[in-house]
């Protein structure tokens, strides 16, 4: 199972040589992967309105939160990293035009080595989508056509397309990466959601949040590869990229090693680790990463102990 | 009038070790810019004469070229030229450059223009006949993104009701405009230099306008009018030619410098992108290029 670290977007700040050095850290810590969330942008709470917003009870973010790009904010540390990977966590591609996000896909794969992965996903601001110009309604209408569109464009010269959504007529995005780029489906447990992870993804990001999804993570997993086997796919081809917080999730307990631990039994691809900012306030971006660089030794124990 | 501001253009270069080695290497030369052109999604057809500029080439999207290109270097400024800007949504153009703006340390220069290529508006879901005035409107709304924390707009093309972008850039993007038709000598239409005069930081010419020394004086004053016309000073505003090397013999560099400074530009390019070779090679050539006009760019006029 490959370890990664998460970005804290709304804590790292905007201080370039202190996120660049923040990379170079993760990186030289051993973890594999920066994993990265994705807003473009904000609204005010009074225009976002009472909750809930998918699982979250009330608006997670406002536009007062800091977000940084996370396209090009991978690209920019992919430069200065050599070996650490990088994943969307979620990329909410609806709302962003299929082929600019196609094409900067295949451009940090290009200039990074073929260091990025990506999940995608449906978000859950209304007003985002609003704001660039996209119906939230038809957002998971749109996903499935982008992914087979994005698939078409990073494999294809020149590609030609009429669906619903899109119209492309001879065109492509070259130079094409040099690999197929792992595209996972970002969301909850749903039966109607985790079809779609088995029809159009290479696997599945658990959006759960403990305590308010009906769903839990192994029972998400086991009813995964059951739809998988339904449909005539091997189960073994949808990698699980699972996710932990130290210092206690949202739905309370440090239960950090546990969380592990089944992530390790249910088979995960990838397991990130985070740091609850809600837990304890105030913390840097930096003592973030302190926190989990100081878990990393027992991170390996466990996994280690079951490879 | 202070001296001139020079810079080059990055290659067709395929691999991320040599964008590297070159960025950092003409940023090491003393060289004040650095452009680079996009596609987002290319086609097999060209407005281009000639073999250059052809599908063929690896283009990468302007954003994420220049997030690689601020990390690869510490001082040069960064120039996307020139962003195709009706191809993206503006509130995630605001967003991209803000990126880019803060992680380069606030040294990215934008020039936008309205494009060429009708399949790849299409491809991006823009309606190509309604570019120009789709690009007023998105250099309106994304300047109120930069500067305002919620942005209310209710637009011909775009609509937005309390929402924004945070970090927000600390200093304001220069947006500057390019213009001109390759098959006519690349010369900005009156409607180009309106627009411009009205809404640019500043303006780029396309690279070949530098043969025709009469026209561009034509086209330069022209602009610095329209500017003036808009109420706003001309001596605030940018102006950057360019000299393509494969027309130009280096026994004449000093002469481009000369004639640049004698029109009051204040950037002058190096359209170096197709002079072929190695990475090494195009190194060199803007290696020559500074040696013989590096002492003239901070010269008073």
């Amino acid at each position: 199972m490959r370890i990664g670290a998460v970005f804290s977007q709304a804590d790292a700040g905007t201080d370039p040589v202190a996120i660049r050095q923040w990379a170079r850290d993760v990186e030289s810590a051993g973890f594999e992967h920066i994993l990265a969330y994705d807003h473009i942008l904000g609204a005010s709470a009074a225009k976002l309105g009472p909750g809930p917003f998918g699982s979250f009870p009330d608006a997670p973010y406002t536009e007062q939160h800091n977000f940084h790009e996370i396209l090009t904010l991978f690209s920019h540390l992919a430069a200065v990293t050599e070996t650490v990977s990088f994943v969307t966590s979620v990329l909410v591609l609806p709302q962003r035009q299929t082929a600019v996000a196609a094409k900067q896909i295949s451009t940090i794969d290009l200039l990074s080595g073929g260091r990025l992965r990506v999940a995608v996903g449906v978000g859950w601001n209304p007003a985002e989508y609003a704001g660039l110009g996209v119906d939230f309604a038809d957002r998971t209408a749109i996903l499935e056509e982008q992914i087979t569109v994005m698939r078409r464009l990073w494999s294809e010269p020149l590609v030609t397309f009429e669906g619903r959504f899109h119209h492309l007529d001879r065109v492509g995005v070259n130079p094409l990466p040099t690999r197929p780029i792992p595209l996972m489906i970002g969301c909850g447990g749903s039966d109607a959601v985790l079809k779609r992870v088995v029809r159009c993804a290479d696997g599945w990001m658990p959006l759960l949040i403990p305590g308010l999804d009906s769903v839990s993570f192994a029972a998400g997993v086991k009813r995964l590869r059951e739809l998988a086997t339904d449909a005539g796919r091997d189960p073994a081809t949808l990698s699980i990229h699972g996710r932990v917080y130290l210092g206690g999730g949202p739905g309370g307990g440090d239960g950090w090693q546990a969380g592990l631990e089944e992530a390790l039994e249910l088979g995960c691809s990838d397991c990130s680790i985070g740091f609850n900012r809600m837990a304890f306030p105030g913390r840097s971006h930096a003592e973030h990463l302190d926190a989990i660089v100081g878990a990393k030794e027992q991170i390996d124990a466990i996994v280690g102990r079951s490879s | 009038m202070t001296g001139l501001r020079v810079g080059v253009d990055i290659p067709y270069l395929a691999s991320p070790a040599e964008i590297r080695d070159f960025v950092q290497a003409v940023e090491e030369l003393g060289f004040d810019h650095i452009g680079f052109s996009e596609h987002i999604c290319s086609t097999t057809d060209t407005v281009f004469p000639g073999p250059m500029f052809t599908f063929d080439e690896p283009w990468r999207e302007a954003f994420t070229l220049a997030a690689f290109v601020a990390a690869c270097t510490s001082r040069i400024e960064i120039n996307p030229a020139m962003v195709l800007l009706p191809l993206y949504q503006p509130v995630l153009a605001a967003k991209l450059a803000a990126e880019v703006a803060s992680l380069s340390g606030h040294r990215l220069r934008i020039a936008a223009s309205i494009t060429w290529n009708d399949r790849e508006c299409e491809a991006l879901g823009v309606d190509p006949r309604t570019r120009g005035a789709r690009f007023e409107e998105q250099v309106e709304v994304i300047r109120r993104l930069w500067t305002e924390r919620a942005v209310d707009h209710d637009g011909r093309f775009f609509q937005l009701h309390q929402t924004g972008i945070s970090p927000r850039p600390a200093q304001p993007i220069p947006i500057w405009f390019g213009a001109g038709e390759m098959p006519k000598g690349a010369v900005p239409s009156a409607l180009a230099i309106d627009r411009a005069g009205r809404l640019a930081d500043g303006f780029k010419f396309a690279a070949p306008t530098y043969l025709d020394q009469a026209q561009l004086e034509r086209s330069v004053g022209a602009l610095r009018a329209a500017v003036a016309a808009a109420g706003r000073d001309p001596q605030q505003y940018g102006i950057e030619v360019r000299m393509i090397v494969q027309a130009t013999t280096p026994d004449d560099y000093a002469g481009v410098v000369a004639r640049a400074k004698s029109i009051g530009a204040t950037h002058l390019g190096v359209a170096n992108r197709i002079a072929g070779g190695t990475v090494d090679d195009q190194i060199a050539v803007c290696a020559r290029f500074a040696e013989l006009t590096r002492e003239l760019w901070a010269q008073q006029q």
